[in-house]
């Protein structure tokens, strides 16, 4: 029981890491899913390579939560798409979200720099 | 429960979950193709490309399924979830659990259903004829004003034109009318028929508010003393019927006790007033200052700011000016005002509908009961799976609301097939109730009867669904958890699952006893002894009208026609006249003393007297204890004054000696008359409603009185459906203007009478079978849940050596010491609740040990039998599988 649980955190921990990284995407522009992770892979230079279907289940929690909105529209190439924008909620999460972030980083370096 | 997916469907559910499929299917095509159409830029073929996007994109049925799930709201989203969302959540979870146990949960719909049922029915009962706002213009300012003299024992009587000029000036009251109710000829449109109408004073329905369909209401100037009104106001009921709904009937005329009156208004459909009249006439007084005659009954608006408490005391400080200035004719006379409805619902028709409604309340407890039982039954499995969820992060409040939605759904499905039920019951036992109610008492279920209903669905829910979501949730879950195998039940759920049987088993031994009463009092009103022989008598009523009738003499040569007239049909072995018919009218009270000796006329003995005509006792079939019936001529004519007395009067009189030869004086007139003769007593009043002075009676002969109007009783060889053609032609033979109502045989007379008691007989044997039902499950549930819990002991009892009887009689020993223990709890509570009864109920009046005795032992017997089956089954248990099981 107790390993179960232990694997449900680490779950949590990275699934809040990819849910802030999206928000963080959409924090400047309402985008389809394909696009969010194209921008993902770009600005990680491939480092942050995502199982692509699973941002959907991703997307769609954060949907329901309130923390972005989906609207269907027109893709570049003209074709019907779903975009996501963040919402004020999504806005006010990704703040608390990047600033817990950074102190986990900052944290994380302090002890390995010291090592 | 297929049903219920259908529903859900329909609602729209089902649906929404196809919509978020399409919606996730497009998303994942345009990604895939998108990722497809970058790889081909990347320079890989087309077929390369849609497979490395596929590769990429991983199984798109787990997202499919994942967004249906996460969109729809069926999973949590952890510490996101709004509370509409985890509603939605628990009720999916319910609907899964009590799908999972079909029977426990059919039962408990049904169990709450009938609960529910009852309650919404004698709540709308109760509304509508005691809460349910009157249909007036300040209805709730209403009062109805009468008087009584408690001295006298006269219950209701009428007050005077002067008590009501009083009453305007004292100012308790903004507006004050006056009605009289009375029953009139209507002639001249097919057969003459009496019609029940009122007279009303010509403001009383302009201020109550009330709006004719056509027409106009009365003027101040139509006014008039009886005999003398012009106009006259018709129901819809007689524009439909008589004039068939004419658009032109204002102006028409109607012909009402011989004079024709003219239509000025026909009024909304349904309307009555104050009851169910049909007819209404202006009325004013001929003399304003008339102080003597008691025949109107107030209705006064209270002064704004008045409370009606303050009025009663004005009215009463009114009427004991009245007596101190008349005392020798209105000594002990008080005036009572009281909200208008209750003119006409005494308080012990009151306190029998809230008996009822209490009745009611206890039917659902025991459903509660036996509900609360069940979930209690299964909550060891229910704790194993909560066990799991907790430790998957559901906190303690979150899954007492999972186990409370669940209950609430379960009293809402209750509450529906309750709807059913209370249809039904009003239906049947309200409806069937012969005497018509008022215009303005509406029992249908309305609105605030569902709002009702939708109120103790939810309300019985979180009774019966609390204890259980409590204790399967309490806080020694993680033992729970450790010992989720077999036999964790703890002692003190089992002591409370045996209190809740003990409790409906006390409750159902008051109920049964309750309705075993009221039962009885109907069938007792029903077949009590009337002192006659009811069947093959036809009765009816003739009231004289018509100028010509104002002579007595006339009056008494109409009758003795008529009477002679009859018993020359072919088809009546014996007819006669009476001014009261037995077990359904009172005589009129007189005071009287014996010539010669033993009451002085100081002390008078108060006596009931009832005007017959010659024949009465053998059409009735009375044998005659002493002495002889009125001759024709002294009923007919007074030749010679004689009186026929009562049994117990001559009793009384005379103890132990002969009657017939003696004389009584009468203390109002100082006439003296004869005894001719001796009878047994008669029932005079309705059953339950006779006074001490019914009992003393004194027959007059017609001719001393000759009022105009009278009852017929007929008796033929045959049926007394074949004398009603000829008794009527006879009557039109004599004087084709009068109408003879209120028809009915004999025998339909003495089932109308007892209609009130056979409403309550109905509804309370309603209640003694629910009852009875409900608890023998909750005996039923308990016994064969602990045989369950205890099949593997009873493997090793059988195994070590133990027979099938040991075990059966261990088992029913178990149960009988429940049932003894409630059975003997509610003996006692059912002796404090006869004692209200007692009083409120005809032939009521204690407890019969006999009651008791047989209440008891049905319940203690069908228990046991419920016990006895969950019993065969603990001892057919095969020892081998029941050790394997361990």
């Amino acid at each position: 029981m107790k390993g179960t649980r232990d694997n449900a955190d680490r779950g949590d921990l990275l699934r809040g890491a990819l849910e802030m990284l999206v928000l963080r995407t959409l924090a400047e522009a309402p985008m389809h899913g394909f696009g969010i992770t194209e921008a993902l892979r770009q600005r990680s230079n491939t480092v942050l390579t995502v199982d692509e279907g699973s941002m959907y289940p991703a997307l769609y929690r954060m949907q329901r939560r309130g923390w972005i909105a989906a609207q269907w529209g027109r893709s570049e190439n003209n074709r019907r798409a779903k975009f996501y924008a963040l919402t004020d909620d999504g806005r006010q999460h990704l703040e608390a979200a990047a600033d817990r972030w950074n102190r986990f980083s900052d944290a994380v370096s302090r002890v390995m720099d010291s090592a | 429960m297929r049903w219920l997916r259908g529903l859900l469907g329909r609602i729209g559910i089902g649906r929404r979950h196809a919509a978020i499929d399409r919606e996730v299917q497009e998303e994942i095509r345009f990604h895939l193709d998108m990722r497809a159409a970058a790889n081909v830029a990347d320079g890989m073929n087309e077929r390369e490309a849609r497979r490395a996007a596929r590769h990429d994109f991983g199984d798109p049925d787990r997202v499919v399924h994942a967004g249906r799930e996460i969109l729809s709201g069926a999973v949590p989203t952890r510490d996101g979830a709004s509370l509409g969302e985890t509603l939605l959540q628990d009720v999916r979870y319910g609907l899964r659990m009590l799908r999972r146990y079909p029977f426990a949960t059919a039962v408990a719909v049904l169990s709450l259903g009938i609960g529910i049922g009852a309650n919404t029915a004698n709540f709308s009962i109760v509304y509508g004829f005691l809460h349910r706002p009157l249909p007036f213009a300040d209805g709730d300012r209403l009062v109805f004003i009468d008087a009584w003299n408690p001295d006298r024992g006269d219950g209701d009587a009428g007050i005077t034109w002067a008590d009501i000029e009083r009453i305007r000036a004292a100012g308790a009251f903004e507006y004050v009318g006056a009605f009289d109710e009375r029953t009139v000829t209507v002639s001249g449109v097919d057969l003459p028929e009496r019609v029940a109408s009122a007279s009303v004073t010509p403001g009383l329905f302009n201020v109550l508010g009330i709006e004719p369909q056509l027409g106009r209401l009365f003027e101040p100037e139509h006014g008039a003393a009886y005999g003398f009104e012009q106009v006259v106001l018709i129901s819809d009921g007689i524009w439909k019927r008589m004039f068939a709904s004419d658009p032109d009937i204002v102006g028409q005329s109607l012909r009402i006790n011989d004079r024709e009156l003219t239509i000025i208004a026909v009024m909304s459909p349904g309307f009555g007033f104050p009851m169910s009249q049909q007819l209404w006439l202006p009325h004013s007084p001929d003399d304003a200052s008339d102080h003597q005659r008691r025949y109107i009954r107030g209705a006064a608006l209270l002064a704004p700011g008045v409370d009606l408490v303050t009025a009663q005391a004005q009215l009463r400080t009114l009427a004991a000016e009245v007596e101190e200035t008349w005392p020798d004719t209105h000594q002990g006379w008080t005036m009572r005002g009281m909200w208008f409805r209750h003119g006409y619902l005494d308080r012990e028709s009151r306190q029998l509908l809230y008996m009822m409604f209490a009745a009611a309340g206890l039917v659902l407890l025991l459903a509660c009961a036996n509900v609360a039982n069940l979930q209690l039954s299964r909550a060891p499995e229910r704790r194993r799976e909560l066990i799991v969820r907790a430790a998957l992060g559901g906190s303690r409040g979150r899954l007492v609301r999972q186990m409370l939605t669940e209950s609430v759904m379960l009293g809402l499905a209750g509450g529906v097939v309750g709807v059913v039920v209370a249809y039904v019951w009003v239906e049947t036992i309200v409806r069937s109730v012969a005497l018509v109610p008022a215009y303005w008492i509406d029992v249908s279920l309305d609105g605030g009867a569902l709002l009702y209903t939708l109120g103790i669905a939810v309300g019985t829910a979180l009774l019966f669904g609390m204890l259980p979501a409590l204790r399967v949730t309490g806080s020694q879950m993680g033992v729970g958890l450790r010992a989720s195998g077999r036999g964790a039940v703890s002692l003190t759920r089992r002591s409370l699952r045996s209190a809740l049987v003990v409790g409906q088993l006390a409750l159902a031994v008051v109920l049964l006893v309750g309705a075993t009463l009221m039962v009885r009092s109907f069938l007792d009103v029903q077949s009590a002894d009337a002192g006659f022989d009811h069947r093959q008598l036809l009765s009816l009523r003739i009231g004289l009208s018509g100028d010509q009738y104002d002579d007595p003499q006339a009056r008494r040569t109409y009758f003795e026609q008529l009477r002679r007239r009859l018993n020359e049909l072919p088809q009546v072995a014996s007819s006669a006249l009476t001014g009261a018919i037995p077990a359904d009218d009172g005589g009129a009270d007189i005071m009287l003393v014996p010539v010669g000796g033993g009451f002085s006329d100081d002390e008078p003995l108060n006596a009931t007297a009832v005007p017959s005509t010659a024949g009465f006792f053998d059409t009735i079939g009375v044998e005659f204890v002493q002495g002889r019936d009125f001759t024709a001529a002294e009923s007919s004519s007074g030749g010679r004054a004689v009186v026929v007395i009562g049994a117990s009067l001559a009793r009384r009189l005379w103890p132990g000696q002969r009657a017939v030869g003696e004389q009584v004086r009468f203390v109002a007139s100082g006439n003296e008359y004869e005894v001719v003769g001796v009878v047994p007593d008669l029932q005079y009043e309705e059953f339950g409603e006779d006074t001490p002075a019914a009992g003393m009676q004194v027959h007059i002969p017609y001719a001393l009185v000759a009022w105009r109007s009278m009852a017929v009783l007929v008796r033929g060889p045959g049926s007394p459906a074949e004398l009603l053609e000829p008794v009527r032609e006879t009557v039109a033979a004599i004087d084709p203007g009068q109408a003879p109502y209120d028809i009915m045989t004999m025998t339909e007379r003495r089932a109308y009478n007892s209609s009130g008691e056979r409403a309550m007989g109905q509804s309370f044997g309603a209640f003694g079978a629910m009852a009875l039902v409900l608890a023998v499950f909750g005996v039923y549930a308990v016994i064969a849940y602990s045989v369950a819990r205890r099949t593997h002991e009873m493997g090793v009892r059988l195994a070590l050596g133990a027979t099938a009887a040991d075990v059966i009689r261990d088992v029913v020993k178990s149960g009988a010491k429940l049932t003894l223990v409630g059975v003997a709890i509610g003996a006692g509570m059912a002796l404090a609740v006869t004692r209200l009864l007692a009083g409120l109920v005809y032939g009521v009046s204690s407890l019969e040990p006999r009651v008791l005795m047989a209440v008891t032992l049905l319940l203690a017997g069908a228990a046991i039998v419920a016990s006895l089956l969950p019993a065969r089954r603990a001892a057919r248990v095969d020892p081998t599988q029941a050790l394997r099981a361990e």
